[in-house]
């Protein structure tokens, strides 16, 4: 099952950093390609000079956005792309282990178990991915004990959900024009309601121990349809 | 050279030779029952046999009448077709005749009152199902049920009866199931243009193992170049090897190969299947290029194009389907992987990205592996598609060799 952080506990760091996960999703949005951005962090130890210069946000070692229309591959989604990305560029095999990934949907299996065989340290996302998601939605690939060879990871959601929701339902209004046959969609309304998180998944409290959910899920505050999520706005 | 090796050991071993009396029996000269195949296929979703270990169907309670009189049939089977009662989409009855004959004499229990026979001057009793017995269906109400049908048949006293709960497969299950309630009787062979899930096809045979052979020639020339020996190539099979129904046709002449690259290329994530896709995704895109070229410019171009189709301006060079299109969602559409190892659960979720239909491989990756040993990412219900899996006996001479560190993941 999906863990998510309630909206009163989420740090300013995470929140800072899923917002410029949101604008990756956002400039795919405007490339006419699935909503989906991430961005890789790596992470501070105290007293470490990173940690001084950053003021304990890290530092951005990769960010991508997702291009499967564009080259023609299903599989290039966002988080393979930045992996190869920092692989491509560096030679610290352990920095992957230090780092964090912000991505605003759930990663789905696929990307789950790349995460987990590059060894990410933790991964935040913005909304659970019921279909695919490979963070708990559908498998937990992440903390999975059969895959004994491969280093576990926590997965965290719900940090800009409504706002990676409605990215996501604002492109699926429009008509997708490299389908084999595109759609009219010209009656389609856009919702702004947001269900609450899925009854079968977690909450995250401070202390880091996991209370079973969700009685008081956060109530979904309504997203004008103009919205698109700058550092000013969100 | 041990290429050639393993080419000898198949062709002695081979199944297709070895299995010709199973063959003759099931008449089907060039068939070969699944049970026979040097493959296991990675499965959770059986087929249940419709008998218990007692050999005696499974069974559930069911209304039933007896006519009286032969005028009554017409007004019954009506009912039982139209209303059937509370089970509108008759999931549970779907398999069971709606009207039986049967002698009481030979020990087939015709209800209350039938020594000889329900009808005068016959000497079998004639019977109509007319719905599952639930609990919310008494006897009153499939009474009341009655008497709004037909005048006729307001006097007829139901009955409990159990009935088979499944169809027949084999001739042993229908003699079984008919003294309970005649069933439908569908053996599992069907064919639909030439093709069944319970034969393969000789020629399917030799295609498969040529193209498992293939991937382990390839895993080999990975290895002499420093990588690890795993290795993978996607193809369609030729034409005249019936496919399963109900998939669109896949790209003509779409063939891909790759092998693992992560010791060469430091990058972890290069795995043989997945450097497959990516160079699937590849050729697609330079079709998907060629084709935008061809169609701005002139006709030269076209005709010294090596690709085989571009029979019109707006056909993309190597789908008929425009398939790749659409984000190349269908990256794969109704191709065949073949692979040295069982995919991790990375390679099978791509599989499943890239609509694959069915893939063999020679090892399982007991620690890692996606298509059965940790998950069974190939028919996980949630997703939006699923594929075949087979693995290779581990005893056939084929899977020999190309052995990995449990920590690898393939």
């Amino acid at each position: 099952m999906a863990t998510y952080i309630p909206a009163d506990v989420q740090t300013p760091i995470d929140k800072h950093w899923m917002r410029l996960a949101l604008q990756m999703a956002q400039e795919a949005y405007d490339a006419s390609e699935i909503p989906v951005g991430c961005v890789f962090v790596e992470q501070t130890e105290p007293a470490t000079a990173l940690h001084t210069q950053t003021q304990g946000y890290g530092r951005m070692i990769a960010k991508s956005r997702n291009r499967t229309n564009e080259l023609r591959n299903a599989t290039l989604h966002a988080e393979l792309e930045a992996i190869g990305q920092i692989l491509r560029t560096s030679d610290d095999h352990s920095l992957l282990h230090r780092t964090t990934l912000y991505v605003t949907i759930e990663p789905c299996i696929m990307c789950a178990s790349a995460l987990r065989q590059v060894g990410i340290n933790h991964v935040v996302y913005g909304a659970g991915n019921e279909r695919f998601g490979g963070c708990g939605s559908v498998v937990p690939i992440n903390d999975e004990p059969l895959l004994k060879y491969q280093k576990a990871y926590t997965a965290l959601g719900g940090v800009f959900r409504d706002e990676a929701i409605m990215l996501l339902r604002r492109f699926y209004m429009t008509e997708n024009s490299n389908a084999p046959q595109p759609r009219k969609k010209q009656t389609r309304i856009l919702k702004t309601e947001i269900p609450p998180v899925p009854p079968t998944s977690r909450m995250h409290t401070p202390n880091g121990s996991v209370v079973p959910s969700p009685s008081n899920t956060p109530t979904p505050s309504p997203v004008p349809v103009s919205f698109t999520p700058t550092l000013e706005n969100v | 050279m041990t290429f050639n090796e393993n080419v000898v050991t198949y062709e002695s071993d081979s199944p297709s030779t070895s299995t010709n009396s199973t063959k003759s029996s099931t008449n089907y000269s060039n068939l070969i029952p699944i049970d026979c195949l040097p493959f296991q296929r990675i499965a959770n979703v059986i087929e249940p046999t419709c008998l218990d270990e007692n050999n005696e169907p499974y069974l559930f309670n069911a209304w039933i009448v007896n006519l009286t009189s032969p005028v009554q049939t017409r007004d019954l089977i009506r009912f039982s077709t139209h209303h059937r009662l509370e089970d509108k989409k008759c999931e549970r009855t779907k398999h069971l005749r709606r009207i039986r004959k049967a002698f009481p004499y030979e020990n087939v229990d015709c209800g209350p009152h039938t020594a000889t026979s329900n009808l005068p001057g016959l000497d079998y009793c004639i019977s109509v199902l007319l719905a599952e017995a639930t609990p919310d269906l008494t006897k009153d109400k499939v009474k009341q049920l009655l008497s709004r049908t037909s005048a006729q048949v307001t006097d007829l006293d139901p009955y409990i009866l159990k009935v088979p709960s499944r169809r027949a497969t084999t001739g042993e299950e229908y003699n079984a199931c008919q003294k309970y309630w005649p069933v439908s009787f569908t053996p599992k062979a069907q064919f639909v243009n030439g093709f069944t899930y319970d034969y393969w096809d000789v020629r399917k045979l030799d295609w498969v193992m040529n193209g498992l052979d293939k991937a382990k020639s390839l895993a080999y020339e990975a290895k002499s170049r420093g990588e690890l020996p795993i290795a993978a190539h996607v193809s369609s099979p030729p034409i005249e090897i019936p496919v399963p129904p109900g998939y669109p046709p896949p790209t003509p002449n779409m063939t891909a190969l790759g092998y693992d690259t992560r010791c060469s290329s430091g990058n972890p994530l290069n795995h043989a299947i997945f450097n497959c896709v990516r160079k699937v995704g590849e050729l697609r895109y330079k079709a998907d290029a060629e084709t935008t070229t061809i169609n701005g410019n002139d006709n030269e171009k076209r005709s010294s194009s090596t690709q085989p189709n571009t029979t019109a301006n707006n056909t993309p060079t190597l789908s008929g389907l425009n398939a790749c299109q659409n984000g190349a969602e269908y990256l794969c559409t109704s191709l065949t992987l073949f692979s040295t190892h069982e995919p991790c659960m990375m390679c099978a979720m791509a599989l499943v990205h890239s609509r694959v239909r069915d893939i063999y491989f020679l090892k399982k990756s007991t620690s890692s592996g996606g298509c059965g040993s940790v998950y069974g990412v190939h028919e996980m219900q949630n997703l939006n598609h699923h594929f075949e899996a087979w693995c290779l006996n581990s005893e056939h001479p084929l899977s020999n060799g190309l052995d990995l560190d449990d920590h690898i993941s393939p």
